[in-house]
């Protein structure tokens, strides 16, 4: 199984887009042809925009960054020539531009490097949608009310002249009829431009409630537990109310998996922070999804459940939930998935309180050795205590080792080497990363695809039978071996290679890099799954970010 | 003999003799180059938009617009200036005084507030886009002030011009051949003016003018509506048998120029999607055929010009919705249908970049855009009404104009 473990991280995405909770920004790390590279994008909060892009070159040496927007709608048949990014002046390997992001929905940047080893691309995929509600700085509404009431004044003014003493020959004086008829010309015209300014203003209004009626709303969905003979379910009910004017109409036919699977749930029990799990809830009907409980502790839950569209757009729905005890424990409680996990750990505010459960582990901290349940061990490389800054790109990264302290690869779980979920201690920043790609995974995928496809134009497909042929798709990988199954996902993310019977271009090794930048300063805590002698092992650290200081 | 000296008649003011050698101030050919500036900018800011999609607020087109607002407020706002701090008598006597303080001819408060509002639609419009995002409508609330703004300065620079034509009259006939000169670059020049004001008028409202337009009732009102106003104000405006004509003889170089020269330059799109890739850029529209109806306006105007505005109203204002019909009509299925149309010179087959290539009513009326008889008569009948109301505010404007003295 070692042998699968994937270490090239061709399209290490995370991302982070906002319709993800609370995560701004997108990090990619990933293998262009040649060269290595940290790709950052902060797309914009209203569309249309332009995504800023910076792009970190790790390996190699490259002369020029081309970047150009693909949508999905239109592909690359669609998608403009590309622009060259600036170089950053005095950091050598790192480049800087924008695209332009025109249409709502999914989007992706498409990086081009060429340079002394020749040419290299990656597509980093990119949720676009209006997210931000402004209001006009102070300063401008003064300064355009000045210059507002000065237009107003200098019309009416004007209109009066034009009335009066614009029609005297030189040198003639207003008589008092003159006179009387500019002060009720002028009245006139204040009452006609107040009436124009109202309507001004209406309309102004008018655009600002077409607009909110246009900013991302995410998706809402109502978790429950439901008890049929003893055994836990949770069911997470699609909340579809006003979608027919959203356009979102048969969104939820058209998901696809994203590394197998249709929904991604990661459960944290709140405020401790100190139970979690990763389950993979199954579509029970075209709303309704469900997945066995493991053997959680009671208490209130935040749900955060990701999928993603056939468009690469990827969204998060999240909830809160009380889970009840466990009627009768003892036996073996069934799950839904294979892959399905679960842990226990001491609670963020009260680090060593940890009870004792059978699926336990004690809370690390950057620098800190953290020994999962079978003896293995994971060093997050990092100072201890040193808190990190909110807003720039980390790696965090993590080694993993045997109980007898030799190099441990981990081996793929989901098709991929590891899989991180972020949560901040209030619960409102949450995002799943993974070395390889996460739900960005099946987006990059989506948008590779798209761009072999010449289509002009993306034709909607028949959501009854699109739905079906995923129903389809997934109830043939659940009914394969783990190992085939692992084998067939990495092979479909292009990351194994069939003739070889090996992962492609191994940089094999038992460090694993998440890359990630925390949007707000607070306490966070990171749960980090590897996969181990066929068992899903999950360590738990902490760490604290602070507000970046700029000099 | 008791000779008595009485107090002077009250006449309500004296006027005051021009002697001077008669000149064309500076700033009226500046307004009048702005007025240029601000509409081609314009027109080059929309096929810029048709063929590559995405700008900048230092784009070629919008410098080209800045231009002009910085001309026109610049030789304005120092004309406004120069004459309250440093005018003689005279020149403060041809002026308007306004806050009790300034002297400004009307022309240059116009430019003065044109180049104002299209000064404040900058940082309102850079706000706008942070705020609803990158829009590409011409008509959003800051485009708005941009286009009052930009209107504001060709009307400033017709009312100048038409201001030192008028004063042209009260000098004296001592510069006789000199006068005769100047009066026809005056004219001239206020028929660029017009001309241009004309085009942006067009230019407004040409999302509702195209030529998959020119079967349905709505194309005749809009311009029933919007044109007449403006013509027959030229028309009243000065005195010349062929002023409406040479406006929109303006109008029609202006439009047909743009078109054949803008296109040849190269461009391709820069937003997706792309469904019609393109490498050079595409032109703007073929000028309506205002200048068919303009003619016979212009010979009316000749032939009766001895009606009162009220009967004139009738006269022209009919013969405007009926000249324009007929020719614009059959001109709109040439251009809409025809293979001859698809060049450079008619311009059909300029395509925007996000559209269909394929698209099947491309060069075909489509069926929303045809209308049955009855529908077709009831929207000319609102056509004629509108053109007669029109036609009538427009007199009554350029009535008004052609009082301009300051």
């Amino acid at each position: 199984m070692k042998n699968f473990v994937l270490t090239i991280l061709f399209l290490a995405v995370c991302m982070t887009a906002k319709a993800h909770v609370g995560s701004a920004g997108v990090q990619m790390q990933g293998q262009a042809g040649p060269y290595k590279v940290l790709v950052s994008v902060e797309p914009p909060d209203v569309i249309p925009g332009t995504a800023k892009i910076t792009v970190y070159i790790e390996s190699g040496n490259a002369k020029k960054v081309l970047a150009r927007p693909i949508y999905f709608y239109s592909g690359d048949k669609g998608a403009p020539s590309p622009d060259e990014l600036a170089q950053i002046a005095g950091q050598t390997g790192q480049f800087q531009g924008v695209v332009w992001l025109m249409e709502w929905g999914s989007s992706s940047a498409q990086i081009q490097i060429e340079g002394d080893q020749g040419k290299g691309e990656l597509i980093v995929p990119i949720v676009a949608v209006s997210t931000a509600e402004r209001d006009m700085p102070k300063h401008l509404g003064i300064g355009l009310s000045i210059l507002g009431v000065l237009l107003f004044l200098l019309m009416i003014t004007t209109i009066g002249a034009s009335v009066s003493d614009g029609i005297l020959k030189p040198g003639e004086t207003l008589t008092a009829a003159q006179k009387r008829k500019r002060w009720i010309n002028m009245g006139i015209a204040t009452i006609l431009c107040s009436l124009i300014l109202y309507g001004g203003s209406s309309w102004w209004d008018s655009w600002a409630a077409e607009y909110k009626q246009w900013l991302y709303r995410p998706v809402k969905g109502s978790a429950a537990i439901l008890q049929p003979n003893d055994k836990r379910v949770f069911q997470l009910k699609v909340d579809t109310t006003g979608w027919h004017a959203q356009r979102r109409g048969s969104m939820l036919s058209t998901l696809i998996p994203d590394h197998g699977k249709l929904m991604h749930t990661f459960l944290v029990r709140t405020p401790g922070l100190d139970a979690f799990a990763h389950i993979h809830p199954e579509r029970k009907d075209s709303t309704t999804f469900e997945a066995f409980l493991p053997k959680l502790p009671a208490g209130k839950y935040l749900v955060y459940s990701d999928i993603v569209q056939r468009s690469g757009f990827a969204e998060t729905i999240v909830d809160t939930i009380d889970i009840p005890e466990q009627a009768s424990a003892g036996r073996p409680l069934p799950v839904t998935a294979e892959e399905d996990t679960y842990v226990v750990t001491d609670p963020i505010n009260a680090p060593g309180n940890v009870p004792l459960d059978e699926n336990v582990v004690i809370c690390g901290k950057p620098g800190t050795k953290t020994v999962f349940k079978d003896g293995s061990y994971a060093v997050w490389e990092g100072m201890p205590n040193k808190p990190l800054d909110a807003g720039k790109p980390y790696q965090l990264t993590f080694e993993f080792f045997n109980p007898d302290g030799s190099a441990c690869y981990p081996e793929p779980y989901l098709g991929m080497t590891g899989h991180v979920a972020v949560v901040r201690s209030d619960g409102s920043v949450y995002i799943h990363l993974h070395p390889t790609g996460t739900f960005a995974m099946a987006a990059e995928q989506t948008f590779r695809d798209r761009m072999a496809d010449t289509a002009r134009t993306a034709k909607a497909p028949a959501p009854a039978m699109f739905r079906d042929s995923i129903d389809r798709y997934l109830a043939k990988l659940k009914a394969m071996p783990m190992e085939e199954r692992e084998i067939f996902l990495m092979t479909e993310m292009g990351m194994y290679d069939i003739k070889d019977g090996a992962m492609t271009g191994m940089d094999h090794g038992n460090r694993i890099s998440f890359p990630y930048s925390f949007p707000k300063a607070g306490r966070y805590r990171i749960f980090l799954q590897l996969k181990r002698n066929a068992k899903v092992l999950t360590g738990v650290y902490d760490v604290k970010v602070k507000d970046a200081v700029t000099l | 003999m008791e000779t008595t000296m009485g107090p002077p008649p009250n006449v309500g003011g004296r006027v005051v003799p021009l002697n001077a050698s008669p000149d064309i101030p500076v700033y009226i050919y500046a307004t009048v180059f702005a007025s240029f500036c601000v509409i081609t900018g314009l027109i080059w800011d929309i096929c810029w938009h048709m063929s590559i999609g995405r700008d900048g607020l230092l784009s070629p087109p919008h410098l080209v617009i800045y231009l002009g607002a910085v001309v026109a407020g610049l030789f304005s706002g120092f004309e406004i200036l120069r004459k309250t701090f440093w005018g003689n008598d005279l020149e403060k006597a041809a002026s308007v005084k306004i806050w009790g303080f300034f002297y400004s001819s009307l022309g240059s408060l116009f430019c003065v507030w044109g180049a104002l509002a299209m000064l404040t639609s900058a940082p309102f419009d850079d706000w706008w886009h942070n705020t609803y995002g990158l829009d590409v409508t011409i008509l959003s609330p800051p485009h708005t002030v941009l286009i009052l703004g930009i209107i504001g300065i060709q009307f400033g620079a017709m009312i100048s011009v038409i201001a030192v034509k008028n004063q042209l009259k009260l000098r004296s006939t001592q510069f006789f051949d000199k006068k005769k000169a100047l009066d026809k670059t005056l004219f001239w020049l206020f028929a660029l003016s017009a001309g241009f004001l004309l085009t942006i008028w067009y230019t407004l409202l040409s999302e509702e003018l195209g030529r998959m337009r020119m079967h349905r009732s709505s194309l005749y009102i809009f311009s029933s509506a919007a044109f007449p106003v403006l013509l027959m104000a030229v028309g009243k405006a000065v005195r010349h048998k062929w002023a409406i004509t040479a406006a929109t003889g303006i109008y029609t170089l202006l439009m047909l120029l743009t078109l054949w020269i803008i296109p040849l330059f190269p461009a391709e799109p820069k937003l997706g999607p792309i469904l019609n890739h393109i490498d050079h850029y595409q032109g703007f529209q073929f000028p309506l055929l205002l200048i068919i109806p303009a003619i016979a306006i212009d010979f009316l105007r000749h032939r009766y010009g001895y009606m009162n505005d009220w009967k004139l109203t009738a006269l022209l204002g009919a013969a405007f919705l009926l000249v324009f019909f007929l020719f614009q009509w059959f001109f709109g299925s040439f251009l809409m249908e025809s293979p001859y149309a698809r060049n450079w010179f008619f311009g059909s087959h300029y395509w925007y970049f996000g559209n269909s290539p394929d698209w099947e009513y491309r060069y075909k009326f489509g069926p929303w855009m045809v209308e049955t008889t009855p529908e077709l008569l009831k929207g000319l009948g609102i056509a004629l009404i509108a053109s007669l109301i029109s036609t009538r505010i427009g007199l009554a404007w350029g009535n008004w104009m052609h009082k301009i003295q300051r």
